[in-house]
């Protein structure tokens, strides 16, 4: 292992200087830690939301109890995103790259989908910490299960846990803008533009899961009723 | 901003076929092509897409083929116009609209736009719904209904009609024409904005139109920036197919995870938007997977019943009678299929046993009392929806208005008017019911509270014409001749074909005790569109041509007409008598005047 990478300066100087360091190191090698930075990334993630999240034993509506997925399988869908979660990173690193390099492009961009990789590898540092927060916030003090049907219910758990969630909203906030200004470094434009094509990233997503949840139940339907 | 730029209209980027015309020549044809291309562009603006329905109402095609045949044809005559506005008369290529070799690129665009057009509606939606709660309630749902009963593949070709149609007419030609005319591309969004929501309007109505701003406004921006049609027809295509198809999709999701198949569960989606043949061909494709299902036959007779196809009903209801003989609710269906096609006995003895099988169940006691009041059992009638009311522990107000005009047809006007009464009250939006109550209060000749009654309904539903109607019966009664003939007027206006009305205004017009209120022409007139009207049927409606011919001095006539009327009325001696009287005036020349109205 080559200990020089793991106290190499620019894990810290990517969250106060995003746009000079991803420079900097796009410039020198763009593939450098990118993979290994998302794995981790995915699986501090997955650890996260498996602590953050309790589930209840069944929702409310109104008055009627809606059982939901049992606690031991719960367990195993657990355990099952926290495997699955680094892999989906990658694969999720080179779909969205070459989105960002394409929607990028649209904009005036010139990056390339290495270059877009890296700005999307080095800007989850920052959400890493940013899971590592959630993480031991989760094991100190476990925010409850969002309780559907019941807004005041809903309303009390959020006003109770507001310093918790007020430090994950502005954490999220911050992922943001350092991935903004990667993207835009590596694509020579501003972070607003950034965001215009990360807009267009989402909504070719989304796109995609209408027509999916269209077409899918439809072909399914057909195919084997 | 360098290189973050609008791109410049695509017929901006085209060279001409041919060398270009100097200013003088230039300008006068844009000012042409641009307002030809508005008349392409926005046929149902301009009257045309109505004159296709017209002409496919014309040849015989009912409701739902008429919109489809209209929406494809109009954009198959449209997209040839412009193609051939552009290649012959401005001399371009067909790239200049916008029509560039299509890439994956702009599929993933044309999603993405899709994607925003249904984020920023939603968020319109929702801010307009919470503003005006009132006015955004129920939006077009005559036409959403219609949109429900296409079938698919036909639903597709109009959504690719109107993403290929609209997009390359309103924004392909007209706003790159507009914005090369005025050279202001501001003015080019709001133009075609206002003209793309506009041309809405006449089938959808204004305030379906209006939440059509966002999704029209951010497609113009659309093709303003990538001045390429491709990414706006993929997104057009999907918008206006994704109603139908989402619900489709979550009937398909539901029918996986589900116990009822598909074809049933889109026998139901096909019902409840009133499709019944396509119900109805549905739960036969659902009896295929099932057969012999009780349920799926229940449902399919449904629609059958729906669609008037009583014996086939009947059949379905048999079979699944067989299959689950102790049923009150098949019972009680095929009660009504037997009704509806006329075997009244046995519509009550099925409603008999239906009652026998589940004597606490109040609707079936409201369901026979139907069918009893129906057959001149008024009494008995009374008496079932009696038993019905007691059942209940919130008796619905249609058992109140049920036993209402059972009363009535019994002649116990007070009982009747104190349970329509009640039904009003229990669901202030029954009609019908506020019609039998005034005609209630008028029978008793409680003339002013006929007309209370009569008002409440016209504040609720001014355009009904059978209220004025009531209304000027009892005004006419009071001896308010103006208040009466305004409100004939009022109900020949609004439904020129109710022959109750027309009588009724030409009663007035040849009968008035007041000579300044006559008018035996008019009245001649009116009679003889009622009597065309009820085919010549009704002896009421003789009786008043005979008076209106009376009232213009023409008595060979209205004797010869009297004496009809008196043919074709029943035994009814008093109203024989009334008759008689009016024939012998007739006799002595002398027209007919309503002394005692009432």
């Amino acid at each position: 292992m080559d200990f020089a990478k793991l106290t190499d300066i620019n894990y810290a100087r990517i969250l106060i200087r995003p746009r000079t360091t991803i420079r900097a190191i796009v410039d020198r090698d763009p593939r450098d830690r990118v993979i290994v930075l998302v794995v981790i990334s995915g699986f501090v993630s997955a650890l996260a939301l498996a602590v953050q999240s309790r589930s209840p034993a069944a929702f409310m509506i109104g008055t009627r109890t809606i059982p939901v997925i049992a606690a031991t399988t719960m367990r195993k869908i657990r355990i099952a995103q926290i495997v699955a979660a680094p892999v989906l990173a990658v694969v999720f690193l080179y779909i969205n790259g070459a989105l960002l390099r394409w929607a990028g492009g649209l904009l005036g961009g010139a990056a390339k989908s290495v270059e877009v990789r890296a700005a999307l590898g080095w800007s989850s540092i920052p959400s890493m910490l940013s899971a590592l927060f959630m993480l031991v916030a989760g094991l100190i003090d476990p925010v409850p299960a969002f309780v559907a049907g019941d807004p005041h219910r809903a309303i009390a758990m959020l006003a109770s846990h507001w310093p918790h969630l007020a430090v994950i909203e502005a954490l999220t906030v911050y992922v943001l803008v350092i991935t903004l200004k990667c993207i835009g470094e590596v694509h020579g434009f501003s972070a607003w533009r950034a965001l215009g094509a990360l807009a267009i990233e989402i909504g070719v997503w989304a796109g995609c899961a209408i027509v999916l949840a269209i077409t899918v139940p439809l072909v399914a339907v057909f195919l084997f009723r | 901003m360098d290189d973050f730029r609008v791109i410049e209209p695509a017929s901006a980027q085209e060279p001409p076929l041919q060398a270009p015309m100097d200013s003088r020549t230039l300008r006068p044809s844009i000012y042409f092509v641009t307002i030809l291309g508005l008349l392409i562009a926005f046929p149902t603006l301009f009257f045309t897409g109505r004159l296709a329905s017209s002409l496919a109402a014309f040849a015989g095609l009912s409701v739902v083929p008429t919109w489809v045949v209209a929406s494809i044809a109009s954009t198959a005559i449209q997209i040839p116009l412009i193609f051939g506005i552009v290649v012959f008369i401005e001399r371009r290529r067909i790239a200049s609209l916008g029509l560039v070799r299509p890439t994956l690129s702009d599929l993933g665009l044309g999603l993405a736009l899709f994607a925003a057009c249904g984020f920023f509606s939603t968020i319109c939606v929702v801010i307009l719904r919470l503003v005006f709660p009132r006015v955004l309630a129920q939006i077009a749902p005559d036409q959403m209904k219609l949109m429900m009963r296409l079938p698919v593949p036909a639903m597709i070709a109009i959504a690719l009609a109107a993403g290929f149609g609209e997009e390359i007419a309103e924004r392909g030609f007209v706003f790159d024409r507009i914005r090369s005319t005025t050279g202001n591309a501001g003015f080019a969004v709001t133009a075609v904005l206002a003209l793309a929501v506009g041309a809405h309007i006449s089938f959808w109505g204004w305030r379906y139109s209006i939440l059509l701003i966002p999704t029209e406004l951010l497609l113009t921006l659309f093709y303003l920036w990538r001045g390429n049609l491709w990414p706006n027809i993929v997104a057009h295509s999907l918008i206006d197919s994704s109603p139908m198809l989402i619900q489709l999709a979550m009937i398909a999701t539901v029918s996986l995870f589900g116990a009822r198949s598909f074809p049933a569960l889109l026998g139901d989606f096909r019902y409840r938007y009133g499709d019944y043949p396509g119900a109805a061909a549905q739960y036969t494709r659902a009896l295929k997977l099932a057969p012999g299902d009780a349920g799926l036959l229940s449902n399919r007779a449904g629609a059958e019943v729906m669609n008037h196809d009583y014996p086939a009903a009947i059949a379905d209801l048999d079979a699944a009678i067989h299959a689950d003989p102790d049923s009150p609710n098949l019972l009680i269906q095929r009660a009504m299929a037997f009704f509806y096609s006329g075997y009244y006995a046995q519509a009550k003895a099925d409603a008999s046993q239906a009652i026998a099988a589940a004597p606490a169940l109040a609707t079936l006691y409201q369901q026979r009392a139907k069918i009893e009041k129906w057959i001149g059992q008024p009494g008995e009638s009374i008496a079932d929806l009696d038993q019905a009311i007691k059942l209940s522990k919130s008796p619905a107000a249609d058992m109140y208005a049920d036993r209402g005009q059972a009363y009535q047809s019994k002649g116990d006007y007070a009982s009747a008017a104190r349970d329509l009464k009640t039904a009003v009250k229990l669901n202030p939006r029954d009609t019908e019911s506020m019609l039998a109550l005034a005609s209630a209060f008028q029978e008793q000749k409680d003339y002013a509270h006929a007309v209370t009654a009569s008002t409440r309904l016209l504040e609720r539903d001014s355009a009904n014409a059978d209220a004025h109607v009531s209304r000027a019966d009892a005004y006419w009664s009071l001896g308010q001749y103006q208040a009466a003939l305004d409100d004939y007027r009022a109900a020949v206006r609004l439904d020129p074909k109710n022959a109750v009305a027309a009588n009724g205004l030409s009663w007035f017009l040849c009968t008035c005790p007041a000579a300044t209120m006559r008018d035996g022409k008019r009245a001649l007139v009116l009679a003889s569109r009622a009597c065309e009207l009820s085919q010549w049927g009704q002896f009421g409606y003789v009786d008043t041509l005979a008076a209106a011919y009376a009232e213009l001095g023409n008595f060979p006539e209205a004797v010869a007409w009297q004496q009809h009327a008196i043919d074709l009325a029943g035994p009814d001696s008093a109203l024989k008598t009334q008759l008689q009287q009016r024939l012998e005036l007739y006799r002595k020349r002398l027209p007919y005047r309503e002394d005692h109205p009432d």
